[in-house]
C-alpha cells in the first residue's frame, strides 16, 4: 500500500514545471526509500477513495430501501464513515485514510444489501398474504355460485356475506388468523409460510445454533439494564411468536464490549439478559420456557478497538429452540 | 507543526530537499512508534470467525469474488503478523472481516430474492388458475 495520491495531487499545479519535476523526483525517491513503512505524519491531500465512499453512503442514505432498517447496518456505516473523515481531518497519512474509507464503503454495501434483503422478505410475506386472500376469494366465489343455483338458499347468501366482510378486516389480522387456522389444520406448507412471516417480522437471523433475535445496544441506556420503548416493541413480537409456538423455548444471552472490568461487564450483561427475560414473562410467556445468562465480554461479534465494533458487541441475543424445544450449546 | 496544512496548494510548499529530509526523519520516528502496536490477535480471531461463517453460509456453491478476496487478505494478514508488521496485519484483518461480511450478505440477499420470486410466481399461477375457474 504506497502513497500515490500525494504525487497525483502535485501534478495538478500549473506553474514551475522543471523545478517541480526535480522536486517530485526527489519526493518519489524518498517515498520509495520508505516504501512498505507506514508514517503517521500529516500531509493532508484530497483522498479519492474517501470521496467515493462519502458519495456512496450519501446515495445509500437517499435510498428509502436502505433507511428505516431496524438493524445496526446504518449505524455501522455512518460510524465507519465518521472514522475515515476524522482520520482525514486529523491529517493522517493516505494509507490510513484509504484503509478506513475502504471499510466505510464495504459497510455501505452491507447497508444496501440489508435494504434489498428486507424488501425481498417483505415481498415474500406479501406474496404469501396474497395467496391467502386469493384462496379466501375463491371460497367466496364458490359460495356465490351456489347461491345463484339454489333459489331459496338464504343461509348460503348470509355465510357468503360473512366471508366477504371478514376479508375486509385488517389484512395483517386476516393473514394471522388464516395462518393460525392452517397451523391447527395441519397444512404443512401454510405452517411453513406463516412461520417464515413471523421470523421475518421478528428480524431473526439463522445461525448454526438456530434462529437468533438480537436486541441491539441502542435499546438500553448506557451502562444500564432498563429496556427502552423500542426494545419493548421488539419483545412484544417475540412474545407473540413464543405464545403461538408453545413447544419452543428461548435462551437469552447478554453481552458487553470490553470497556471496563470483566466482573462489571459480566454483571451488566446478566442484568440486561434478565431484563429481557422479565419483559417476556410480563408479556405472557411462561417463565419456565426462558433461561437468561450473562456472558460479559466473551464472544464479541466485532472488534473492540473502534466505537462501531464496540456497539455491535453490546447486545442481547435470544436464541430460539427448534420445534421440539432443543437448544444447542456453544 | 505542518503549516502546509492551511495552504490551498500544499503540494507547492513541500517540494524542497529540506522538506524531503524531514519527511524521511519523521517517517523513521513514526515507524518506531507504529512498530510498537500490539499484535492484532483479537481482530484476527474475529476475522477468521467471520470468514468461516461466510464460507459455511456459501456451502457448496463456488466461492464468490468477495469471499476469495477475504480469504486472500486474511492470509496476507497472518503473513504480516509473522513478519512483525502489526499495522498491516491489523488493517488486512479488518478488511478481510468486512469482505467476508459482504460475501455472506450478498449470498443471503440472492437467496431472499430467489425465494420472493418463487413465491410470487406461485401466487401468479394460483391467480391464473382462479381466473380460469370464474364462471
Amino acid at each position: 500500500m504506497t502513497s500515490r495520491t500525494q504525487i497525483q495531487t502535485g501534478l495538478q499545479a500549473p506553474a514551475g514545471r522543471s523545478r517541480r519535476t526535480l522536486a517530485l523526483a526527489t519526493l518519489a525517491v524518498a517515498a520509495a526509500a520508505v516504501a512498505g513503512l507506514t508514517a503517521c505524519s500529516s500531509l493532508p491531500q484530497p483522498n479519492v477513495r474517501l470521496e467515493a465512499a462519502r458519495s456512496q453512503l450519501r446515495s445509500a442514505q437517499a435510498d428509502p430501501q436502505s433507511m428505516g432498517l431496524s438493524g445496526p447496518e446504518l449505524q455501522n456505516a455512518t460510524a465507519a464513515m465518521d472514522a475515515a473523515e476524522s482520520a482525514q481531518a486529523r491529517g493522517d497519512d493516505s494509507d490510513a485514510v484509504d484503509h478506513l474509507a475502504y471499510l466505510a464503503s464495504q459497510r455501505t454495501v452491507l447497508l444496501q444489501q440489508a435494504g434489498q434483503r428486507r424488501s425481498a422478505e417483505a415481498a415474500l410475506a406479501q406474496a404469501g398474504g396474497l395467496r391467502d386472500q386469493q384462496r379466501l376469494a375463491a371460497r367466496t366465489q364458490e359460495a356465490d355460485s351456489a347461491n345463484r343455483n339454489a333459489q331459496a338458499s338464504q343461509r348460503v347468501a348470509q355465510s357468503a356475506q360473512r366471508v366477504a366482510e371478514a376479508s375486509q378486516l385488517d389484512a395483517q389480522a386476516a393473514r394471522r388468523q388464516a395462518g393460525a387456522a392452517q397451523v391447527q389444520a395441519g397444512d404443512a406448507e401454510m405452517r411453513a409460510q406463516f412461520l417464515a412471516q413471523q421470523l421475518v417480522a421478528l428480524d431473526a437471523r439463522q445461525t448454526d445454533r438456530g434462529m437468533v433475535v438480537t436486541i441491539g445496544d441502542m435499546l438500553f441506556n448506557t451502562d444500564q439494564a432498563q429496556l427502552q420503548a423500542g426494545g419493548q416493541r421488539s419483545l412484544d413480537k417475540l412474545a407473540s411468536f413464543l405464545k403461538a409456538y408453545p413447544q419452543r423455548r428461548a435462551l437469552i444471552e447478554g453481552f458487553t464490549d470490553s470497556t471496563g472490568s470483566e466482573a462489571h461487564n459480566q454483571a451488566l450483561s446478566a442484568r440486561r439478559a434478565d431484563a429481557v427475560r422479565s419483559a417476556l414473562v410480563g408479556a405472557g410467556v411462561d417463565a419456565g420456557r426462558l433461561s437468561a445468562a450473562g456472558l460479559g465480554e466473551t464472544y464479541p461479534v466485532a472488534g473492540n478497538d473502534n466505537a462501531g465494533g464496540r456497539q455491535m458487541n453490546r447486545r442481547v441475543e435470544i436464541l430460539l429452540s427448534d420445534d421440539s424445544g432443543q437448544i444447542r450449546g456453544r | 507543526m505542518h503549516p502546509s496544512r492551511f495552504n490551498p496548494r500544499p503540494a507547492a510548499r513541500s517540494r524542497t530537499p529540506a522538506a524531503t529530509t524531514s519527511l524521511i526523519l519523521t517517517a523513521t520516528l513514526a515507524l518506531a512508534a507504529c512498530a510498537s502496536l500490539p499484535p492484532p490477535t483479537a481482530q484476527l480471531a474475529v476475522s477468521t470467525a467471520a470468514l468461516a461463517h461466510a464460507s459455511a453460509a456459501a456451502g457448496q456453491t463456488p466461492p464468490s469474488a468477495d469471499l476469495a478476496l477475504a480469504r486472500d487478505k486474511l492470509q496476507r494478514a497472518n503473513q504480516a503478523l509473522a513478519d512483525k508488521d502489526n499495522l498491516a496485519a491489523g488493517r488486512l484483518a479488518q478488511q478481510a472481516q468486512v469482505d467476508a461480511l459482504v460475501a455472506e450478505s450478498r449470498g443471503e440477499t440472492q437467496k431472499a430474492r430467489a425465494a420472493a420470486q418463487e413465491v410470487q410466481a406461485a401466487g401468479q399461477a394460483l391467480a391464473d388458475e382462479l381466473a380460469r375457474k370464474k364462471p
